[in-house]
């Protein structure tokens, strides 16, 4: 139910006005700013000046080496924190993969949104382009997003395959997958189902007096 | 009647009467025609002509 305050409905205030536009393209900017600054300048940057390359490594150390609380049992597993000198190109690069994927999705998504913004502003938000647009959010959040964890894991296991470090007894590794860029994709690609559907009939309507 | 007068008069856009006069509308509502055809004083069939299909 809408509750009437100052004479302005929930609805409304949904509705978007210039100022929201520019808001919400301004948004898209900072993400897409946001994106490369963290995706592509700060592993470059480092690379540049050698910084150490912080590492997940997993190992099994003996429960004389860990404190424990009353009655907790260890298995033996446990994550550490590494930070590599001298990190190869190639180790460096691997670390890097998932933010400059996510980075390069990221802007992609941006730079569809803007089309979407710019043509539902001029009033033509029902297009084929649009659809194609909506779409191509809907896959590369999905596919995308499932890509991202794909190397995340990579990168988090390649230093426990790589010569670098003794490689432990016994070899573990772990990824972790999370269905929530898939089930986006479908409620994304629900609403370009929608604007397909809106594309259908606005054709219909088209020359109606 | 002007055309502007008539869009008035039928609470049609002006528009949407060029559409219509120019014969580029591709349909038409119940309720323009019939808007029409009241403050015209005449029958759906005087405002309406088949034409030949090749034409």
């Amino acid at each position: 139910m809408d509750s009437s305050t100052s004479g302005k409905t929930t609805s409304d205030w949904l509705i978007f006005t210039r100022s929201d536009y520019i808001a919400t393209k301004v948004i898209l900017g900072i993400a897409a700013a946001g994106s490369v600054l963290f995706g592509l300048a700060g592993p470059i940057l480092d690379a540049v000046n050698n910084t150490p390359l912080p590492v997940t490594y997993r190992t099994s150390v003996t429960s004389s080496a860990v404190e424990l609380p009353r009655g907790a049992t260890f298995d033996g597993n446990a994550t550490v924190d590494l930070l590599l000198k001298d990190a190869s190109s190639g180790e460096r690069l691997t670390q890097a993969l998932p933010a400059v994927l996510l980075a390069a999705l990221t802007i992609t998504v941006a730079w569809l949104l803007f089309q979407l913004i710019r043509s539902t502003q001029a009033g033509e938000p029902f297009t084929r382009r649009n659809v194609w647009h909506i779409n191509g959010i809907a896959l590369i959040v999905g596919l995308g997003g499932l890509l991202v964890q794909l190397t995340g894991g990579v990168a988090d296991n390649a230093i426990q395959t790589s010569d670098r470090l003794p490689h432990p007894d016994p070899l573990t590794l772990e990824m972790t997958f999370t269905p929530v860029p898939l089930v986006v994709m479908i409620v994304i690609a629900l609403v370009g189902e929608a604007f397909r559907r809106g594309v259908v009939l606005r054709e219909d309507v088209e020359g109606l007096v | 009647m002007t055309l502007t007068a008539l869009a008035d008069a039928v609470g049609v856009s002006l528009v949407n009467l060029s559409i219509m006069k120019n014969n580029r509308a591709k349909a038409i509502r119940y309720s323009t025609l019939t808007a029409i055809c009241q403050v015209l004083e005449c029958q759906p069939g005087e405002l309406l002509s088949l034409a030949p299909a090749d034409s």
